[in-house]
This record gives structure tokens, C-alpha cells and sequence, in this order.
């Protein structure tokens, strides 16, 4: 009499153990963009905070990202992948420097700038390739006049 | 979108996402021997959980305690087990003098361990200025866990009917202990299962 209820659990503990793909922890895949415009020094800075971890799983997708120094791997993928456009033209940044503090990686991209950006926009798919559930953040401005953006699968370029 | 919201979505959608499986199960695990006249003390579980969770994240955020990650990832399975046993075992739950508060509590306390899961990277991503993003995270978090636990609801109610319907054939089941036993039973198998994945040792 009890033995089919007993079983259909144990089947449904099965099928649910199975259906899920791993064990592993549920971290936050998220990385966090902050953009400075300076105008005294005429420059746009973009300073990419992303996870090591995170970013390798990336850079197994991109053969020709390959090689011994992350760093340089992780200036040249967040380079490749973080666009600007300021009044529909696209801003070459360069690279300004990686940092690593334990697990996170500081990337920082930079551009000279004659003038205010107008219309800025922004395309960030980073990491999006390894995590379906990245967030991808990208902030501009300070205190009050902060401006966050959300970048999820599927987003193309936003206005900031 | 201001900071805050962009943080209430971020939080919202770090628990709503079929990748955050441990979170869900053990929301499940809470609301599995509720009905649906009990909302009121699943949601004191819940913001308890919440609340457990908070503390955590701000004692981490703020450098007070620095949780190891593999120990508490391997805790976090732990709790759902326990959860999942404590449903099986705490048959005459209604007749406990002592059901309107403890389960909060094992929430809170749980919810610390939650809580300390993902402490680490909130820390890492926002060194410089942390209250409003763990605010905003946090309110996420409840949002995200009320919808998970309002779906839980609708599907254990579900299942409800469908014991019902076996037990006026069968006669002699209670419908309620055969979910309670059912659903904890399942969720103490995944998260066992999980438990021994993430063992530190």
C-alpha cells in the first residue's frame, strides 16, 4: 500500500538530483564598471572590477585569448568587449593598467577626450558567454547623481 | 535606474535564477508544511531568514568576520538538511507549544550561514562604499524570496489536491504529513547529495 508513494519520491529526489547540473555553491556572477569622465584632464576612464575565477572560465571560449599572463589576457577581452559610443561613434580605449587584489582583477581602460561625451552609450556582455545568470553593472557619475545600468543576456548597447 | 534599484534587481535576480538551486530548495524546505492559511508565519520565517542573511553579509562587508568559503558552502547544504529533517521529525507541529517561534529562529540562524555564501564577493566588488548596495541587495533578496515562496505555495496546494484525491481512495492517509514527508524527504536526498559534493575535507 505504502510502497508506491515511497517510490514516487524516491524517483522525484532522483530526477531532481540528477536534472541539476552540479553541486557547486551558487555564486554571484557580477562585475561592476565604473566610468570618470575627467575633465581637467581630458580623459574617460572605465575601471572593470570581475572575478579571476569568473573571467578564466570566460577566456576558455576565446582561443585567441590564450596565454601564461592573465593581466594581459584580462586587458585585452574586457578592451574587446566593453564598448562606448558617444554620439554614435564608437571610443577606442586603451589599456591603463590591471591590478589583482586576491580574487579580483582591476582592469582599467582610458581614453584622451577634446570635449564632454554626449550620448554615451554602452555595450557590456562581459562574462556573459560563460554565466547565463551574469549581471553585469555599470555605473557613471558620484554621490546623488550616480547612474546605474544593467546589463543581462540578450542587452545590447544602453545609454548611460 | 538610481544605485538602489540596480541593487534590488541584482539581489532579486540572485535568488529568483534556476542557478540559485541551493536558495530555493531551502526556501522550499521552509514552506513545505505550511498552507496557504499560514502565510503569515512564512513570511515572519522568511524575513527571518532574511534577517539572518543581512547580518552576515553586513558582519562580512564591514570586516568584522571573514567566513571560509568551502566551509560554508558545504554549510549550506547542511541546512537544508536539516530543515528537511526537522519538517519529518516535528510530526504534531500545530500542537507544539512552541511552533509560533522557533522555526523563525532556525530560520535566522540559517540564514547567517546563507548569508555568509556570497559575503565575500559583495565585499570584494564594493570596497569603497557598502551600505546602499547591501541595503538594496538585501530588499532584493526578500522580494526575490516572497515570489519563490508564493510559487511554492501554489504548487504544494497543487499537490495538496493531488493527495487528497489519492487518499479518498486509499482512506487512511492525512494529507498534510504525506507533502510534509514527501517534499522534505526529496529535499534532504538533493541536498545530502549536495552536502557530500562540498564536503572541505
Amino acid at each position: 500500500m505504502v510502497a508506491r508513494p515511497i517510490a514516487a519520491v524516491l524517483l522525484a529526489a532522483t530526477i531532481v538530483t540528477i536534472s541539476i547540473r552540479d553541486a557547486e555553491a551558487h555564486p554571484l556572477h557580477t562585475t561592476l564598471t565604473e566610468i570618470t569622465v575627467d575633465a581637467t584632464r581630458h580623459t574617460l576612464r572605465a575601471t572593470v572590477r570581475l572575478f579571476a575565477d569568473d573571467l578564466t572560465a570566460a577566456l576558455l571560449k576565446h582561443r585567441s585569448l590564450r596565454g601564461s599572463d592573465l593581466k594581459d589576457r584580462a586587458a585585452a577581452y574586457v578592451a574587446g568587449n566593453l564598448i562606448l559610443s558617444s554620439a554614435g561613434r564608437s571610443i577606442a580605449m586603451q589599456s591603463c593598467g590591471v591590478r589583482q587584489s586576491g580574487d579580483l582583477l582591476w582592469v582599467c581602460l582610458e581614453t584622451r577626450i577634446s570635449a564632454e561625451p554626449v550620448q554615451l552609450r554602452v555595450r557590456n556582455p562581459l562574462l556573459l558567454e560563460a554565466f547565463s545568470d551574469e549581471v553585469n553593472i555599470v555605473q557613471i557619475g558620484d554621490g546623488p547623481k550616480r547612474r546605474s545600468v544593467l546589463f543581462l543576456r540578450g542587452d545590447g548597447d544602453k545609454p548611460l | 535606474m538610481n544605485e538602489l534599484l540596480t541593487f534590488v534587481h541584482v539581489g532579486f535576480r540572485h535568488i529568483v535564477d534556476v542557478e540559485a538551486m541551493d536558495h530555493i530548495l531551502f526556501l522550499v524546505a521552509l514552506a513545505a508544511v505550511y498552507r496557504l492559511r499560514d502565510a503569515r508565519m512564512a513570511l515572519w520565517v522568511i524575513t527571518a531568514f532574511t534577517v539572518g542573511h543581512s547580518i552576515s553579509l553586513a558582519l562580512a562587508v564591514t570586516g568584522v568576520i571573514r567566513f571560509p568559503s568551502a566551509v560554508v558552502e558545504f554549510l549550506i547544504p547542511v541546512t537544508i538538511v536539516l530543515t528537511g529533517i526537522e519538517n519529518l521529525v516535528v510530526a504534531a507541529r500545530r500542537r507544539s507549544s512552541r511552533a509560533g517561534w522557533y522555526r523563525p529562529v532556525l530560520a535566522g540562524v540559517f540564514g547567517l550561514v546563507h548569508g555568509a555564501g556570497f559575503a565575500n564577493y559583495l565585499n570584494a566588488l564594493f570596497v569603497a562604499r557598502i551600505a546602499l548596495p547591501l541595503f538594496g541587495f538585501n530588499v532584493g533578496i526578500e522580494l526575490g524570496q516572497i515570489l519563490v515562496l508564493s510559487i511554492a505555495a501554489v504548487l504544494l496546494s497543487i499537490l495538496d489536491r493531488a493527495i487528497e484525491r489519492a487518499s479518498a481512495r486509499q482512506g487512511s492517509w492525512a494529507p498534510l504529513q504525506v507533502r510534509i514527508a514527501a517534499v522534505s524527504t526529496i529535499v534532504v536526498i538533493v541536498a545530502s547529495h549536495w552536502a557530500i559534493e562540498r564536503r572541505p575535507w
